[in-house]
């Protein structure tokens, strides 16, 4: 991959041409002709021109926690809503530094990374020699401006027996549907990590006011008015995205393990399948864009990089002998959904043997590692909802009920692993269910738990409850838990339970809502199923 | 390359491997938010292997183009083609003006011809500033004021729709750069087999215009069930109509509307 960038700012003559016969002008015809220029580096060169605004406008980031070491993120935008963040195509040094204190006294690691042009001026460290289970703080300096500071945590050392892994799931925060306060207040709470289950972004237009938000002091430009589906759109959507302040918070608190879900590219897509009519090509172009945006604005190691139109995101982490977190991607390799997509009744084609939720590679790896893990719990960080859902008679095709396949070959692992629980986001409501390897069986023992975690901001204020929950709650007798509050999931994973407390703010389309606990459920490791705490 | 100095150098390969091409060559339009065109910018990879490209785009300051720049991803042989839409506002001074496309190493300028729209009895074609209480990507509102009133074309980007189902009034708004007369508003509303008038038309309405104490309902609509609906009224001078709508037949409940005509 050759990136063909030309220089910056080469100046413009005067783009008014009256002088020009309009009898010319026709003559053109069909196509304007391009004009050659100078042959330019393919490699945007490294700037040692000063920046005169502040270019950390998009906050800091850190991630993926290893025992040794974790990921800082960055991305310098001195005008955040501008084409390359203002910066035109020059790439950027930017210095950096962790320390063991807040006030940076006690200096363990520093060194200086390129923001380059080519990445959006994306920043990625990739920091080592870290200690294990370990809090430190870092920053990001460019030419005389210092970022935020962040504060992050290693991963417990692979030996180790930890008492407690502390962490909150989140998911869907559509900029448009309403303020991020959720994360101000996650931002206070006392968290090792974050599973971010996907639709961090959100692809259709924002007007001027940010939507929802009515927010008139905003004043977006037009450009936001196109759906993203291509690298410069998607990298504005996410500059966007990354300017509010409560979302920069919960960045700054915690390091991060992200994942995405169908937003990110667009709405319900399959693996190469768009939702709308463009051609596959035409999608497969978009979902690179996506996927390269997407890499470029999280903190997230090397080897996820993308190449052209896939990039692998699935991992494993482990956090001493007490968990492994299997970070699962179930958009880019899943068969198109079964029955014409939606919520419909059961059809044949949703059990032919060859369709997959994950896709065979990925299904292969999520198995094994669940048999080998060895920690006293198997974590699955995903998108969708796992747990049978029955709308009446309907399922939702877009959900693991379209892919019943994928799903008994998970729950038949668990059924031998005890300590089986699954993270799920995208469905803007809250849910606690037990799983079972039969959910028309509900005598039968639960084999693990799902915690399903509200959305941030998406679908707006939301209620207590609406009569399509109370339904799902009389159909489903594994659902224990409904709610239609905006908020996130606070957990803590001891050697022998888990807890879950369900935190609620009651509004998001104005700003400054409070946020309350509106259910607490346990579960035994070697006793699945969840119980009110 | 996340370390200092490690950067690399690579040769560029003879002749453009991405070719940059935009049609059509030359435009002319007229003066108005709703009166401008697009561009087809294209880049093509003529290579063998994927690339990463950019184009960045200028105009003369006079001209609206929002789009400044292009990045995407080109596997081989591919032509990415995005529209970017150019407009001048009402009162532009007529002349050519220049849209340049720069990237891989070329330069494209097309010349837009500016002019005034000519006097019209559809005062549509005059309207320098639409607003709307909301819209959608695809469905923005001078969708509603593009000429094409055919109501199974809504979705196809010649309509407006608000942005937020369920939630009403909804509104779109008209402004002109000096007073007109109006006494007539035309409003199409959707009407195709897959969005059917009496599933996903408009249903209750009111036509305003701006006066000097505010807003005056001068037509009200409700019950309807049709595709397109002329209010007619005695006759304003105002800069500024409004229809702000209160219901639709159902499905969704959006606003949604094709195209609106003022006389």
């Amino acid at each position: 991959m050759v990136p063909y960038q030309l220089p910056a700012h080469r100046p413009a003559p005067d783009l008014r041409a009256a002088a020009l016969p309009r009898r010319a002008l026709i003559a053109l015809g069909a196509a304007a002709l391009a004009t050659a220029l100078t042959p330019v580096s393919a490699v945007a060169r490294v700037s040692g021109a000063p920046v005169r605004d502040d270019p950390f406008t998009l906050g800091v980031a850190s991630g993926d926690p290893l025992p040794d070491g974790v990921v800082l993120w960055t991305r310098l935008a001195p005008r955040p809503l501008e084409p390359a963040g203002g910066l035109g195509g020059v790439s950027l040094p930017v210095r950096w530094q962790v320390a063991e204190d807040e006030a940076f006294v006690r200096v363990v690691r520093a060194g200086t990374a390129t923001a380059r042009a080519e990445y959006g001026h994306a920043v990625h460290v990739d920091v080592r020699g870290l200690r294990p289970g370990r809090v430190y703080y870092y920053r990001f300096r460019c030419d005389g401006h210092l970022s935020a500071v962040g504060r992050t945590r290693t991963a417990p050392a692979e030996n180790a027996s930890p008492r407690q892994l502390r962490f909150a799931v989140a998911s869907c925060q559509s900029y448009t549907d309403g303020f991020f306060t959720a994360w101000r207040h996650l931002a206070a709470e006392d968290l090792d990590l974050v599973f971010f289950l996907g639709d961090y972004m959100y692809e259709g237009a924002v007007d001027s006011a940010g939507g929802s938000r009515l927010d008139s002091g905003l004043r977006l430009p037009d450009i936001f008015q196109l759906a993203t589906d291509t690298l410069d759109l998607y990298r504005l959507r996410y500059a966007l995205y990354r300017t509010d302040p409560d979302l920069q918070a919960a960045h700054a608190a915690f390091p991060w393990v992200p994942t995405w879900d169908d937003h990110e590219v667009q709405d319900n897509y399959a693996a190469g399948v768009p939702r709308f009519d463009i051609s596959a090509q035409d999608f497969l172009v978009q979902r690179a864009n996506a996927y390269r945006a997407y890499w470029e604005n999280q903190p997230l190691r090397r080897p996820r990089q993308p190449a052209g139109a896939g990039m692998p995101l699935h991992r494993r982490l482990r956090f001493g002998d007490l968990a492994t977190a299997h970070v699962l991607d179930t958009r880019q390799y899943r068969s198109d959904q079964a029955c014409g997509d939606g919520v419909k009744p059961d059809c044949p084609e949703r059990y032919e043997p060859q369709r997959s939720l994950l896709g065979p590679e990925q299904r292969g790896w999520l198995l094994d590692g669940m048999n080998r893990a060895g920690t006293r719990w198997n974590v699955l960080a995903q998108q969708v909802i796992m747990t049978e859902l029955r709308y009446g008679i309907r399922l939702d095709m877009d959900k693991w009920d379209g892919y019943p396949g994928d799903r008994q070959a998970v729950l038949d692992v668990a059924a031998r692993h005890p300590g089986t629980v699954v993270l799920t986001g995208d469905i803007h409501f809250n849910y606690a269910a037990d799983l079972r390897v039969d959910f028309r069986s509900p005598g039968t023992p639960a084999v693990g738990v799902e915690l399903i975690g509200t959305s941030i901001s998406s679908g707006g204020d939301g209620g207590e409850t609406t009569p399509a929950l109370q339904r799902q709650l009389a159909d489903n007798p594994h659902l224990l838990f409904a709610n239609a509050q905006r908020g996130y999931v606070r957990c803590s994973l001891n050697r022998d339970t888990l807890r879950a407390d369900y935190r609620v703010v009651p509004y998001v389309t104005r700003r400054g809502s409070s946020v309350m606990t509106r259910a607490s459920y346990v579960s035994y490791r070697d006793r699945p199923g969840l119980e009110p705490a | 390359m996340w370390r200092a100095g490690a950067v690399a150098l690579l040769l560029v390969p003879p002749g453009p491997v991405v070719r940059v091409s935009v049609e059509p060559g030359a435009v002319a339009i007229t003066t108005g938010q709703c009166n401008g065109v697009e561009l087809d910018v294209r880049l093509t990879n003529a290579g063998a292997e994927p690339v990463y490209a950019d184009a960045r785009l200028a105009a003369a300051d006079v001209l609206h183009m929002p789009r400044r720049a292009i990045s995407t991803w080109l596997p081989p042989g591919y032509t990415r083609t995005v529209p970017v839409a150019v407009s001048a506002p009402t009162g532009t001074a007529p002349g050519v003006y220049l849209v340049r496309v720069t990237g891989a190493g070329q330069r494209v300028e097309v010349p837009v011809t500016v002019s005034p729209p000519s006097p019209s009895p559809d005062l549509t074609r005059s309207v320098s500033r639409v607003n709307a209480s909301s819209y959608r990507a695809g469905l923005l509102p001078c969708g509603a004021l593009d000429g094409d009133a055919d109501p199974a074309r809504w979705w196809k980007g010649t309509g407006w729709a608000d942005s937020t189902g369920k939630e009403w009034p909804d509104w779109l708004q008209l402004r002109w750069a000096a007073p007109q007369t109006v006494s007539r508003v035309t409003v199409t509303t959707v009407d195709s087999a897959e969005f059917p008038v009496a599933q996903f038309g408009l249903r209750d309405w009111d036509v305003q215009v701006a006066g000097p104490g505010g807003w005056q309902t001068v037509a009200a609509v409700r019950g309807n069930t049709a595709v397109t609906v002329t209010s007619d009224f005695a006759p304003r001078v105002t800069t500024e109509v409004r229809i702000l709508t209160h219901a639709a037949n159902g499905t969704n409940d959006w606003s949604r509307i094709t195209e609106v005509a003022v006389s």
